[in-house]
């Protein structure tokens, strides 16, 4: 038996080696090591763009690789000082940028395909703000996202529905889907995230851009001024009255699947929903968007996006020069048309949605966008992960009634002000309010 | 008001049913009229618990056998496959169990199962045998703080040595990669490299590594009750240490060593978390992990039919060996807990 | 005669390596990290014990977690401990298809918990397929969200009293088929029903096995993760975290590796507490013998 028990020992172990053939590549083209998150967008427009780059740019190879889990594999290797080239996932980018781990992008150099516009020029405006710090850019957006009502052309027509343009229009409409037996809105209840958008569309609505702006800087007192408990009660409000009943154990597809059923008539999303939901949408399905009317005529309207899918180039890589060159590449302004085709979401760079024949759900997102004055984002969760926890944990005591919506202010501002009192915690840099959309009285 | 009668109904009907079998326990098989209730109320509770196990998975079962759109839209009525077997309906069956099987990954997802849980309990047995043997019989410097050591590696929660595992491993990868990497250029053979996240025998050595305080500890137990005279005598017969191990020592302890397999082999075959963090590619995961993975994301396809094959995909190869060898497994976890 | 010091050490060799290897170094690691800032792609620097200070507060996430741990060691802990005693006492009588009953119900203890996980998924979700809320609107009554993230330590309760009672129920049997039959003929001859023979005959007999089964309870409660963690799908919130998701979510989502360094140490220590706690009563009872 001895022998024996030794031999199955070796053959286990040789057995489930885990050796691989390495890469070699010392002499050979300069290669770019590209790690991307693999969503529900998939790889395609980050490979037809590869490809695109090697055959234009002599003598580099754009090494590309994807994974649901590319952050987690990142993570080791950027603390070793060990990063691939150029990355568009999830990391801790805040984090990245303090620790000066990523590299800072010349912006004054040319666009490609574009002669005569400086690279920073093509972006739409405010679009970079997020990425910049002390005066460097560290990553660049490659979509450009939204949040809107969602809604069934055909449904609404067969209903005798109409979009409403006013809140009484709004309310009024809500109440006759009710009346038909239809849930006025699908939530994504296993997700409670998904209100944050719907609530801070209400707090610009309620209090212009300056009281969105008090609670990104944490400023005191945001949280429980009267445009925020305006904003948070009528949350309430939809979520109690509007909100379908079953909704709180509903995942996203689920509750995104009731609405292209259309046992709900309306679904607060991103711009990503027709995409998520193509397998499934009936041929019929006419997908349109509109978005919360105004609360106040003294307040412009406002587009509630920004730029996401941040892309960085990492200091530490062995050719972070010609990985910025590819970066540069891949925000052209042919290629971010080309992800506008691929994806049915918006780009950040200005004119790339014309240079595409859109189909009409993005059609009506972009026109609601033309029409915006200004756009805004929140990025609590961005520079303060805890907080935006909370944010989640105390939005969903709101919307299911558990709280009243004077509590979920203070809660929020207590959370807030820990945040703003912890000298450990690096604050962001504030979010400018533009001259023009600063009101005379508050 | 009417569903409240139902649940009246019902709650009254329970009580009758056990009155009625008390009854009929008293009468014909002569108990008393305490013991008779006590053991109506038994029955009733064994049969109802013994339905609430085995529906469930008939149900399952028998779902797993409709395609994705028949499961939305009647979710629990008989399969069609089974009230009209035309062919037609029978490659739609078995269309949910064969893209479970091939474009699902499952069939990787049991083989990795299989592999690792397979050389992880022949390594933990080995090694955790030998080192059982000398904690338990052989004084030498040491030796209470080692058991000691670990004793409380029982103790420790999965969570504990995650993170920095987690960091471990890649630096570990990286100096075992730049040593493999000149090894293998100066002997010639094509440069190979190591990689631990993501790799199965980095699993198996964590594993084997995370069982043995639990096995030591049983083992060493079972490796006192042995008699030192089969030691003596087999060393006087010539035999090595070693040899003397192998050949009789371990023989003897073989209960132990097959309820200790059994115990890891459960473990392993079940572990979840480790498997979370450093698993990584489809075709590498195992079965836990690809089945809650499809339970995570099947929504992103809400393919039902899916998630029902591969659940019946994991759950009847398990049941066929717990029938087979159940009985081995009770009195193994009996031996296991109670021995602590 | 002895095997030389050599040969003890090759023996020894590799479970002491692999053990150190990947056991207790991470241990000792996790340790360290407890006192720094650790986020996973910086440098970690030294801030001494704020963290422990920070999870210490009642108001923090963890205190939060905990409370919902010594939920599940309360209430399906202890149900399931009863159920498991009450199964083991019926079958202990012998009743019709006891053998049946034995492997039926220690099934669903080795599923793993994904498997568990997803069957209860389907059984209790709210949509058209979920079978429980199907009886509920049938019956008349509204379809409870069993799986939102409030209800889903309570919903826990069936699913793990059903997974759970199984396993117990076979070390309660195998304790009590060591129960010799005169000491319950004695009592029968007394007159004790079969009521006060469990009473007085077998549950005193099994204290030891009781006491063991809920050591086994509490340390599994402390270190409960599968489960939540696929329900909620990754994504716990403060309602429905327990220490474990909790660990692993500040640790890799919100990249504070060493504020979940210092957690596990502390649910290390829980457990250590509880352990050495119950050995010394243990120890006692034995005396008393």
């Amino acid at each position: 038996m001895a022998r024996h028990g030794e031999r199955l020992l070796m053959a286990v172990l040789l057995a489930a080696a885990g050796c691989e053939k390495a890469q070699t590549g010392s002499n050979g083209p300069v290669l770019l090591e590209f790690a991307v998150f693999e969503g529900g967008y998939g790889l395609g427009w980050h490979e037809r763009a590869s490809r695109a780059y090697e055959e234009a740019t002599l003598g580099v190879r754009v090494s590309l690789w994807g994974s649901p889990r590319v952050s987690e594999k990142l993570r080791p290797r950027i603390l070793r000082g060990n990063p691939p080239e150029i990355a568009l996932c999830d990391l801790p980018i805040w984090l990245l940028m303090q620790g000066g781990k990523l590299r800072p992008l010349d912006l004054s150099r040319p666009a490609y395909g574009q002669p005569g516009k400086t690279w920073g020029d093509t972006f739409l405006p405010g679009v970079l703000d997020l990425t910049t710090y002390q005066g460097h850019c560290l990553a660049i957006p490659t979509e450009f996202g939204g949040w809107v009502i969602w809604y069934d052309q055909k449904l609404w027509r067969d209903r005798g529905w109409q979009v409403p343009r006013t809140w009484a229009d709004f309310e009024r409409v809500c109440q006759e889907i009710k009346r038909a037996g239809i849930a006025p809105f699908a939530f994504q209840g296993k997700y409670p995230s998904y209100a944050i958008g719907t609530f801070f569309g209400l707090l610009q609505r309620a209090g212009g851009l300056e009281a969105f702006a008090a609670t990104q800087n944490l400023e005191p007192g945001a949280w429980v001024a009267s445009p925020a408990i305006q904003a948070a009660r009528l949350m309430q409000d939809i979520a109690l009255s509007y909100f379908d009943p079953n909704c709180m154990a509903l995942s996203h597809i689920e509750s995104q699947m009731e609405f292209v059923n259309r046992r709900c008539a309306m679904v607060a999303c991103g711009l990503w929903l027709k995409h998520e939901m193509e397998q499934n949408t009936p041929p019929d399905f006419e997908l349109s968007c509109f978005d919360l009317p105004p609360l106040r005529d003294d307040v412009p309207y406002m587009w509630q996006g920004g730029g996401s899918h941040l892309c960085m180039v990492f200091r530490d890589a062995s050719h972070a020069e010609q990985a910025e060159d590819f970066l540069r590449f891949l925000t052209s302004r042919s290629n971010m048309a080309k992800w506008i085709e691929h994806s049915g979401s918006l780009a950040p760079v200005r004119g790339a949605a014309d240079d595409v024949a859109l189909p009409p759900d993005l059609k009506a997102a972009k026109e609601l966008m033309d029409r915006a004055a200004y756009s805004f984002q929140s990025r609590l969760s961005f520079f303060y992960p805890g907080l935006g926890q909370t944010m989640v944990d105390q939005i969903r005591f709101l919307i299911t009634g558990q709280c009243r919506p004077e509590a979920f202010c203070q809660a929020m501002e207590a959370a807030c002000q820990a945040v703003r009192e912890n000298p450990r915690i690096p604050k962001a840099p504030p979010m400018e309010v533009p001259a023009r959309f600063r009101r005379a009285s508050p | 008001m009417t569903r409240w009668t139902l649940v009246g109904t019902l709650v009254l009907g329970l009580i009758a049913l056990v009155a009625g079998l008390a009854w009929l326990l008293h009468r014909r098989r002569g108990h008393t009229r305490g013991e008779a209730l006590v053991r109506s109320a038994g029955y009733v509770l064994l049969w109802t618990h013994c339905l609430l196990v085995v529906t469930p998975f008939l149900w399952v079962i028998l779902t797993s056998l409709k395609p994705s759109r028949e499961i939305l839209a009647s979710p629990f009525s008989v399969p069609r496959v089974l009230r009209e077997p035309t062919a037609a309906s029978w490659r739609q069956t078995a269309d949910n169990y064969a893209t479970a099987w091939t474009k699902s990954h499952f069939r990787s997802y049991f083989a990795n199962s299989v592999k690792i849980s397979a050389c992880t309990v022949v390594l933990t047995v080995g090694i955790a045998a030998m080192a059982a043997y000398v904690l338990a019989r052989f004084e030498f410097f040491g030796r209470k703080l080692l058991y000691l050591l670990f004793l409380a590696g029982m103790m420790f929660p999965a969570q504990l040595i995650l993170v920095p595992l987690f960091f471990q491993f890649s630096w570990m990868s990286d100096q075992l990669s730049a040593v493999t990497l000149a090894v293998t250029r100066a002997l010639g053979i094509g440069p190979y490299r190591v990689q631990m996240h993501n790799s199965h025998l980095t699993l198996i050595l964590l594993y084997t590594a995370v069982s043995l305080p639990f096995s030591v500890f049983v083992l060493t137990n079972f490796m006192r009750t042995i008699p030192s005279e089969l030691r003596e005598a087999a060393l006087i017969d010539g035999a090595t240490e070693w040899q003397a191990f192998w050949r009789v020592m371990l023989p003897m302890a073989r209960p132990g060593l097959v309820s200790v397999a059994i115990f890891n082999f459960l473990g392993v075959w079940n572990e979840y978390l480790y498997a979370l963090v450093f698993l990584d590619e489809e075709a590498m995961r195992t079965l836990p992990l690809g089945l809650a993975s499809v339970s995570i994301l099947a929504d992103y396809k809400s393919d039902y039919g899916l998630m029902f094959a591969g659940l019946v995909i994991t759950v009847l190869p398990i049941l066929a060996a717990y029938l087979f060898l159940q009985r081995h497994l009770t009195r193994g976890v009996t031996l296991g807990a109670l021995k602590g | 005669m002895r095997p030389s010091r050599g040969m003890i050490a090759v023996f020894l060799l590799p479970a002491v390596a692999l053990y150190t290897v990947f056991v207790l170094i991470p241990a000792l690691s996790a340790f360290g990290y407890s006192f720094t800032d650790f986020t996973g792609v910086t440098r970690p620097r030294w801030i001494g014990l704020e963290n422990f200070t920070e999870l210490a507060d009642t108001g923090s996430d963890f205190t939060a977690a905990l409370l919902n741990n010594l939920f599940i060691i309360l209430v399906p802990g202890t149900a399931t401990l009863l159920v498991a005693l009450a199964f083991a006492f019926f079958i202990d009588q012998q009743l019709h298809g006891s053998r049946l009953f034995r492997v039926v119900f220690f099934f669903p203890n080795i599923l793993p918990l994904a498997a568990t996980a997803a069957l209860w998924i389907l059984v209790f979700s709210a949509t058209d397929i979920g079978a429980v809320n199907r009886v509920l609107r049938a019956m008349g009554f509204a379809p409870a969200q069993f799986m939102s993230s409030a209800n889903l330590l309570r919903s826990l309760v069936p699913i793990l009293v059903w997974g759970g009672a199984g396993f117990y129920m076979i070390l309660f049997l195998a304790a009590m088929s060591s129960i010799p039959s005169t000491l319950y003929e004695a009592a029968r001859m007394d007159g004790a029903g079969l009521w006060h023979q469990f009473r007085h005959v077998t549950l005193p007999l099994l204290r030891d096995t009781i006491a063991m089964c809920l050591i086994f309870t509490i340390i599994g409660g402390l270190k409960f993760f599968d489960l939540i963690w696929i329900f909620e799908k990754q994504h716990p919130t403060r309602d429905s975290h327990v220490v474990a998701t909790l660990i692993y979510s500040m640790a890799f989502n919100q990249y504070r590796s060493g504020y979940g360094a210092a957690m596990s140490i502390v649910q290390f220590v829980l457990i250590l507490a509880v352990t050495l706690v119950s050995l010394k009563l243990f120890r006692k009872e034995r005396l008393e013998y």
